[in-house]
C-alpha cells in the first residue's frame, strides 16, 4: 500500500481515538463532579482499590526500600563517600518522590486497571450496561464516577503507607545488614526529608489513580465481541495506564522540581 | 393526533458502510402486542434499540405518545425511560447483585423507592413469574437459564412500564420452558396493560403473544398484518419463514471453505 495512505490512515485513527478518549474523560469527570453520588458504590471501590491492594503494594515497597539501601551502599563504597547519612537520604527521597508512587501505581494498574476493564467489558458484552440505561440509570454515574472518586481518594493514602513501608525497608537493611546505628539512620532520614517530597508523591498518586481507573473504564466500556474483546480491553487498560503513569510522572516531576 | 403509542417513520440505521435498516415505518397502538419476525442478523434487535434510544438512528423519526424522541437530551431520555421495560436476549441480569436487587433495581434507582418496599414488590413479581421468595436471595449465576429469563421478565415489569420490549424471549430454552415464558409474557403484559413489541424467530411465540405481526427482511418490513392472517399472507417470504424451509426467496449465503 502507498506509504502516504498508510500514514494518513494512522494519523486519522490516532485522532479518532484521541477525540473519543477526550470526550469520554470530559463526560466521566462531569459525572463524578455533579450530584447525585452513589456513596455505597464509592465505599465499595475504596475497599477494593485501597484495602485489598495493601498487601501487594506493601510487599513492593518493602523490597524496593531494601534493595535501594543495598545498591546505594555498593555505589558509595566504590566511590569512597560516607555511606550512612547518604543512604538514608537517597532511600527516603527516592521512595517518597518517585518509587513509592510509581511502583504502587503500576501494581494498582495491574490489579485494578485489569479488573475494572474486565468487569465493565463483561457488562458491556452481556448487555448489562444497556440494561442500566433502560432502568433509567446513567452508567457513567453508576459505574464510572464511583471508581474515579474512589481512586483519587485512595491512591494517595495507599502511597503514604507505601512510603512508610519503603523507608522502613531501607532502614531494616541499613541497620541489620550494613551495621548502621538506628539513631543516626533515622536522624539522617528526617533531616533530608522535605514536605514537598511527600506532597509531590501524593499529588502524583492522585493523578495516577485517576488515569488507572479512567483507562480501565474506557477500555471496558468500549469493548466489543465476547471473551476475546474483554481480554483485549483488559490488556489495553493495563498497557495504556502504565504508559500514562510513566509519562505523567515525568511531567509532574518537572512541574514540581524545575524552577 | 394519532392514537399510536409508538410510531416509527422512515427509520434508517447504518454501521459504517453496512445499511441495517433501510427506511422502516411502523405503528403500534396502545395496548397492542406486535411481534417482529425475521432471520438472524436482519436487524430486529437494532430496531428495538433505535426505538428505545440505546442507539441513534442515522435518519428517521420515532414518536412515543406523539413525542419525537430521536434528539432528546440526557435528562429527557432518562425521563422517557420510565415508560419502558426491556427483556434482553441474554437476560442481562447484574451479576454482582442478588435476584431481588436485580428486580428492584429500577424501583430503587429510578423511582427512588425505599429498599424495604422495593424488596416486597420484587418478591411479589418473583412470585408472579412462578419463582419462590427464597430465589430472591440467590445470585444470577446460581440459577438456571430458564429461571434467569423469568427473573429478567420480572425485572422488566417491576416498574409497571407502559411499553415493554421482549428481545428473543425464548431463545435457548426447551419447548416447555419457552411455552411457560410465552404464557408469562401474555399474563404480565395484560396485568400492567402494556404495549409490547417482541422480536423472535420462534413461531410458537408468535402464535401465543401477537396481535399483529411484521416480517423484517433486508432492512425493510416486507409484510405486516394480523396474527390470524399469517398462514395465508400471500408472501412467499413469510411462507418460507413460518415453515422453516431452506429453499425459497430468502437465500442463506453459505461460505465455501
Amino acid at each position: 500500500m502507498n506509504f502516504f495512505a498508510l500514514l494518513g490512515r494512522f494519523v486519522l485513527n490516532f485522532l479518532e481515538v484521541l477525540g473519543r478518549v477526550t470526550l469520554f474523560t470530559l463526560y466521566a469527570v462531569k459525572s463524578a463532579v455533579k450530584p447525585p453520588y452513589y456513596k455505597s458504590a464509592v465505599m465499595k471501590q475504596i475497599m477494593e482499590i485501597g484495602y485489598y491492594s495493601l498487601p501487594v503494594v506493601g510487599l513492593t515497597a518493602i523490597f524496593t526500600g531494601m534493595v535501594l539501601s543495598l545498591q546505594s551502599y555498593t555505589g558509595f563504597s566504590r566511590s569512597g563517600f560516607g555511606a550512612e547519612g547518604s543512604i538514608a537520604s537517597i532511600v527516603v527521597i527516592s521512595i517518597t518522590r518517585e518509587l513509592g508512587p510509581v511502583l504502587a501505581a503500576l501494581m494498582v494498574a495491574g490489579r485494578i486497571g485489569a479488573s475494572t476493564a474486565a468487569e465493565i467489558g463483561t457488562m458491556r458484552v452481556t448487555e448489562q450496561i444497556d440494561a442500566l440505561v433502560t432502568l433509567s440509570t446513567n452508567p457513567f454515574k453508576y459505574l464510572i464516577a464511583p471508581r474515579l472518586i474512589a481512586a483519587i481518594i485512595t491512591l494517595p493514602l495507599l502511597v503514604l503507607v507505601s512510603d512508610i513501608i519503603g523507608v522502613y525497608g531501607g532502614y531494616l537493611v541499613g541497620i541489620h545488614k550494613l551495621g548502621f546505628s538506628p539513631n543516626g539512620y533515622l536522624r539522617a532520614t528526617l533531616e533530608s526529608l522535605e514536605f514537598m517530597d511527600v506532597m509531590s508523591g501524593l499529588t502524583k498518586a492522585a493523578v495516577f489513580g485517576f488515569l488507572i481507573t479512567l483507562m480501565g473504564c474506557y477500555h471496558g466500556f468500549h469493548s466489543k465481541g465476547g471473551a476475546q474483546g474483554v481480554g483485549i480491553a483488559t490488556i489495553n487498560a493495563v498497557v495504556s495506564s502504565s504508559i500514562l503513569i510513566l509519562c505523567s510522572n515525568y511531567i509532574i516531576t518537572q512541574l514540581f522540581f524545575t524552577h | 393526533m394519532t392514537d399510536a403509542k409508538i410510531k416509527v417513520s422512515n427509520l434508517h440505521k447504518s454501521f459504517g458502510s453496512k445499511k441495517v435498516l433501510k427506511g422502516l415505518d411502523l405503528e403500534v397502538k396502545k395496548g397492542d402486542s406486535l411481534v417482529v419476525i425475521g432471520g438472524s442478523g436482519c436487524g430486529k434487535s437494532v430496531l428495538l434499540k433505535n426505538i428505545i434510544g440505546l442507539i441513534s438512528p442515522t435518519k428517521g423519526s420515532v414518536l412515543i405518545d406523539g413525542q419525537e424522541t430521536v434528539k432528546l437530551n440526557e435528562n429527557e431520555r432518562n425521563q422517557l425511560m420510565h415508560k419502558f421495560g426491556y427483556l434482553f436476549q441474554g437476560g442481562a441480569l447484574f451479576d454482582s447483585l442478588t435476584i431481588w436487587e436485580n428486580i428492584a433495581f429500577g424501583l430503587i434507582q429510578a423511582e427512588r423507592m425505599d429498599k424495604k418496599q422495593a424488596k416486597e414488590i420484587a418478591i411479589n413479581k418473583l412470585n408472579s413469574v412462578g419463582l419462590g421468595s427464597d430465589v430472591g436471595e440467590l445470585f444470577p449465576d446460581e440459577i438456571s437459564g430458564g429461571m434467569q429469563k423469568r427473573v429478567s421478565l420480572a425485572r422488566s415489569i417491576a416498574t409497571e412500564p407502559e411499553i415493554i420490549f421482549f428481545d428473543e424471549p425464548t431463545t435457548g430454552l426447551d419447548p416447555i420452558m419457552a411455552d411457560v415464558i410465552n404464557d408469562l409474557i401474555v399474563k404480565c403484559s395484560e396485568e400492567v396493560g402494556a404495549t409490547t413489541i417482541t422480536i423472535t424467530h420462534d413461531m410458537s411465540s408468535v402464535r401465543k403473544i401477537a396481535d399483529d405481526v411484521a416480517m423484517l427482511y433486508e432492512g425493510r418490513f416486507i409484510w405486516q398484518g394480523k396474527k390470524a392472517d399469517i398462514d395465508h399472507s400471500g408472501s412467499p417470504y413469510v411462507e418460507q419463514f413460518i415453515h422453516g424451509r431452506a429453499e425459497g426467496p430468502i437465500e442463506i449465503k453459505l461460505q465455501d471453505h
